[in-house]
């Protein structure tokens, strides 16, 4: 998604004003003349100026003031559907992770990854039950990182 | 001095460490040479499994990796004119021409010769240069150090960045991600949103991991599968013939290394603008000016040198002011800063052994590379077949886990997720993604020197600038940024065309 310099601008305008305005109402515990709202200030302002400038230059410059356009890709519906994978593959994980467990959800994430990408069906069902047992493997034995066994509890090593 | 060299050396030559230096090394070369993989995704991708290691050898994996990732950035480009990494985009075109003459291995090799030669010529200057200095900070006060800081971050921006304001923009975005938390003077939360995850702040591995590892699986995802296959180069004899050009172009070889090691230690100023640099010097000061870009090799060794020592040089802001001079160096100090080796003038009176172990790696990383690079050459024609469809979803894989396993938190596997998608929206609007990472790394510290020159100055802005060090830095400051704020309105007044790429 690409967006013009102006509406950004505003975008980051409206966020220091954000930023100024929660941070004026920060506590200070310690009565001390520069408490933690002080330096959130300064980088809120310094923002908003910065944002004021990208708007002037935008105008300047007379691009399309409110213009979103997509990019190439994502008028690609392949290519979107692959970008929007990467999200719902972690989403699926964090969500999932806990009841399947590492290996049975990183082979689902890698096999439907694999398969987008247009790999052949034999290489994505092998990476897709490899890789996930060598970064467990790397991780688990290696390191000792507590990983979810999920449905494979019965059979944990 | 010298005991403190010996404990270090001990340090080092631990079984152990070596072997760590060492798949270091390898990891380096093969993600650096495989076309699209940054060195600095190598780094950020090796952060979270360094987070369970001892310091001295997760120190030394990073250093050894950006080193070996940076060099093995030139496989691809040399061979399929694909720069592997930003620092060998100067040079690329020349060594693929000399690809075309049938001359790859001559120009693998020249760069690995000249780079590891440079490399070692950085490390020397690091090892005199970096004690010297922490000698002269220890006088230096909290004001001296925010204007340090500053001065670091200014430089990063307006001479690092192509667009001074979006690399401004994104400085302010990275300080305010380090608000995020208790983590402030007054311990108050703060930006949490009621959130009891983000108390401690947002973590910094998942957030590394996730700007550029992430963003990257997401790039590839989007462009599709890249049409590599089906190209074999026969790459000959790497290192005949280096030896003449050595003999010949001496002088090259050395002045690339110091405007390297020069520019290394501007903060903001990283490999790729000193190999840009060199090769333009090198061009301008030749005999034979017109060869150049005819697949010449003159320019190879300088700007090959150059961007090497480059790589030593910039960890002297960073470990004696903790200022990162590039991406790669502000991940480095966000480790150093998760082993408790926190980078300052300290840092040389409390632990040097600490401090030279890491020289020590250095020099080791840059004499590992001579072998390895060569194997790495021999082996180029297969790594660079290595199916990207295939390491994309397992980085991706890698990236969870990491992020993960620092915290066996998934709130951190989420933070991962966002800064991956805001990394690739904000690049793709033209938003350089460095300058964040240097305000994350240092916003903390900012912010605490700030409060305490302040609070000491009794509110006074005069007070930053009362004591004569402090007021040449703030000069120089002030002097950078007012001077690259005129002429930029200069060069907008001259061309109103936007500079902005599209």
């Amino acid at each position: 998604m690409k967006v013009g310099d102006f509406f950004m601008g505003l975008v980051l305008l409206g966020l220091s004003v954000g930023v100024f305005v929660y941070a004026r109402t920060l506590p200070n515990p310690v009565r001390q003349p520069y408490g933690p709202g002080a330096f959130p200030s300064l980088i809120a302002v310094l923002l908003g100026i910065a944002a004021l400038v990208l708007i002037w230059q935008a105008w300047r410059r007379g691009e399309g003031r409110f213009e979103i356009r997509l990019a190439p890709w994502a008028r690609d519906p392949r290519a979107l559907f692959r970008f929007l994978l990467v999200p719902a593959a972690v989403l699926f994980y964090i969500y999932f992770v806990r009841t399947l467990g590492f290996l049975p959800t990183t082979a689902l994430i890698m096999l439907v990854l694999l398969l987008s990408l247009r790999v052949s069906s034999v290489t994505a069902v092998a990476n897709a039950l490899v890789i996930p047992l060598a970064v467990h493997t790397a991780f688990y034995v290696g390191l000792g990182v507590q990983l979810p066994w999920g449905l494979l509890a019965p059979i944990r090593w | 001095l010298i005991d403190a060299y010996f404990t270090a050396l001990g340090m080092i030559f631990d079984p152990s460490v070596l072997v760590v230096i060492l798949i270091a090394a390898v990891y380096g070369l093969f993600v650096g040479a495989i076309p699209g993989l940054s060195a600095t995704m190598a780094t950020a991708l090796l952060v979270p499994v360094t987070f369970f290691m001892p310091p001295v050898p997760a120190v030394a994996a990073i250093i050894t990796t950006a080193a070996t990732a940076i060099y093995a950035g030139d496989i691809p480009g040399f061979l399929l004119r694909i720069p592997g990494t930003p620092a060998s985009a100067a040079y690329v075109d020349e060594g693929y021409r000399m690809t075309q003459k049938g001359e790859p291995g001559l120009a693998l090799g020249t760069v690995l010769l000249f780079s590891a030669f440079g490399g070692l010529f950085g490390t020397a200057f690091l090892m005199f240069a970096a004690p010297s200095l922490a000698d002269f900070a220890l006088s230096f006060g909290s004001v001296e150090f925010f204007w340090i800081m500053l001065l670091g971050l200014s430089a990063a921006v307006f001479i690092g960045a192509g667009t001074p304001l979006k690399a401004i923009i994104m400085l302010l975005f990275g300080l305010l991600f380090a608000f995020v938390g208790m983590n402030n003077p007054a311990a108050v939360p703060r930006f949490t949103m009621g959130s009891t995850d983000l108390l401690a702040g947002i973590s910094l591995i998942p957030m590394i991991v996730g700007m550029f590892a992430v963003s990257e699986v997401l790039r590839y995802m989007v462009a599709g599968a890249g049409g590599l296959s089906g190209q074999t180069v026969r790459v000959g004899k790497v290192f005949s013939g280096v030896w003449t050009l050595a003999k010949r172009y001496p002088v090259q070889a050395i002045r690339g290394s110091v405007l390297g090691t020069g520019v290394g230690m501007l903060p903001g100023a990283g490999a790729d603008i000193a190999a840009w640099l060199s090769y333009a010097t090198s061009k301008r000061f030749s005999k034979e000016p017109r060869k150049f870009g005819t697949g010449h090799p003159e320019g190879l060794v300088e700007a090959g040198a150059s961007n090497n020592s480059a790589v030593g040089s910039a960890w002297i802001p960073a470990l004696v002011f903790g200022i990162p001079g590039d991406t790669i160096t502000a991940i480095a100090i966000g480790v150093l800063y998760m082993k408790n080796m926190n980078p300052g003038p300290g840092i040389f009176i409390h632990s040097p052994e600490n401090v030279y172990a890491l020289f020590l790696v250095f020099i080791l990383a840059n004499l590992l590379l001579i072998p390895l690079g060569w194997l790495m050459i021999k082996l180029a024609a297969n790594v660079l077949k290595m199916p990207r469809d295939i390491l994309m979803p397992a980085i991706l894989i890698l990236s969870i886990m990491g992020s993960f396993a620092i915290n066996n938190s998934l709130f951190d596997v989420g933070i991962m997720l966002a800064f991956g998608l805001f990394a690739f929206f904000m690049e793709e609007n033209g938003f350089p993604l460095a300058p964040a990472i240097l305000g994350v790394v240092l916003g903390a510290m900012l912010e605490t020197r700030f409060i305490n020159s302040m609070i000491m100055a009794d509110g006074n802005l005069l007070g930053l600038v009362s004591r004569p060090i402090a007021a040449v830095l703030a000069g120089v400051t002030i002097t950078l940024v007012v001077w690259s704020v005129v002429s930029a309105l200069r060069s907008k007044v001259a061309d109103v065309a936007p500079t902005d790429r599209p």
